[in-house]
């Protein structure tokens, strides 16, 4: 049996929120999306797709995302998406080219979140001396790296890099972000 | 529960005109990134609305003074019927944005933000005891560093959307 999911063996990132109405390209979204984690050698899981009964204003459509990564035989990091589309439907739009494509308007809600899970692979939690030994280590000797560089990379570097190419999608005003080589420019 | 002060409540602006809706959310980040700020946006809603776009985005950035004090912000932008204009800058056409924008700043404080202190009325005690008699000075110092973030954002913003007065040095009072 495995040890119960303490504030020393794994650590929540805060959420962040986009709330959009208007007109976006659903499907480019969805494939950046799932093609950002991809390329960034995610482990990646629709659990749950949901398309509900369409109502007179349009469709309804739930998604729920899960990506983890192993950094280290000690460290990964998870990523939760929660994505929720309201009153969808089809619209053509006029491209620049003058082609016509079919785009989507509607509403979109989105939480992203994440943590950081130490030694997920349970090494640490065969017996109950080996347990204490990795709280001690968690929280007095890793203590520093957890919280000013492992943090950091996960909410700079994976989830804030993800949100913002969101907001690019979606040619959102508020997209761009200072933090973004924060944890180094190549990755 | 840690202890949350108020500091700076609802630091007020308002305006009307041409502005650029990006480069304002790329100075408020630059500037909380400058000053060692860790990032938390809670809201970024945009709606496309029949008279322009609606946005509304709020931000609680931390920053954490010592293991006991630390600094927060709530920064809350509206921005109304934000409609694209194009206009003439130094000979060049620049595309910009056109709409209203309110902005509220608040500051606060956090005593004992690890909860160390409050494991029991004892304990909680001898916290308050610290904070308002024997580390007063400190408590005080901290608060003022929060007011002065908040009032230094505040008119870096304003330079951003040109709502200084425009004035000039005199060398007599005049009569």
């Amino acid at each position: 049996m495995s040890m119960p999911e303490t504030k020393y063996n794994a650590e929540n990132v805060p959420v962040v929120y986009i709330r959009y109405k208007g007109v976006w390209d659903m499907e480019d979204l969805y494939q950046q999306m799932v093609d950002w984690f991809r390329q960034r050698k995610y482990h990646f899981y629709e659990k749950i797709y949901k398309h509900k009964h369409p109502s007179p204003f349009g469709i309804e459509r739930q998604y729920v995302w899960a990506a983890h990564r192993h950094e280290d035989d000690y460290l990964s990091f998870h990523i939760s998406i929660y994505f929720h589309t309201y009153d969808a439907h089809d619209v053509e739009v006029l491209m620049k080219d003058g082609s016509t494509r079919a785009f989507t308007k509607g509403r979109i809600w989105m939480e992203f979140t994440g943590k950081m899970e130490y030694d997920d692979e349970k090494r640490w939690e065969e017996r109950a001396f080996y347990y204490s030994l990795r709280n001690v280590y968690n929280k007095y000797v890793i203590k520093k790296k957890k919280e000013q560089l492992w943090w950091d990379q996960l909410w700079y570097r994976e989830i804030h890099q993800l949100y913002n190419l969101v907001q690019q999608r979606l040619k959102m005003e508020s997209e761009g972000f200072e933090h973004r080589y924060w944890t180094g420019v190549h990755r | 529960m840690s202890e949350i002060k108020i500091i700076v409540d609802h630091l007020r602006m308002d305006f009307k005109g041409m502005f650029n809706a990006n480069d304002l959310f790329r100075a408020i980040d630059s500037w909380l990134f400058e000053k060692g700020f860790e990032k938390r946006t809670n809201k970024n809603f945009e709606y496309d609305t029949a008279s322009g776009k609606f946005m509304e985005w709020e931000s609680y950035p931390w920053k954490k003074v010592t293991d006991y004090y630390r600094q927060m912000m709530k920064i809350r932008i509206l921005i109304y019927d934000m409609v694209k204009k194009d206009v003439v800058h130094e000979g060049k056409k620049e595309r910009l944005d056109h709409g209203r924008v309110i902005i509220y700043l608040d500051g606060y404080l956090e005593l004992d933000y690890e909860h160390r202190w409050d494991g029991n009325a004892f304990l909680q005690a001898v916290r308050t005891l610290f904070d308002k008699w024997l580390y007063v000075h400190y408590t005080e110092s901290f608060e003022k560093m929060v007011t002065r973030d908040c009032h230094m954002l505040n008119d870096h913003l304003e330079k951003l959307l040109n709502l200084k007065r425009h004035w000039r040095l005199v060398e007599s009072v005049p009569a």
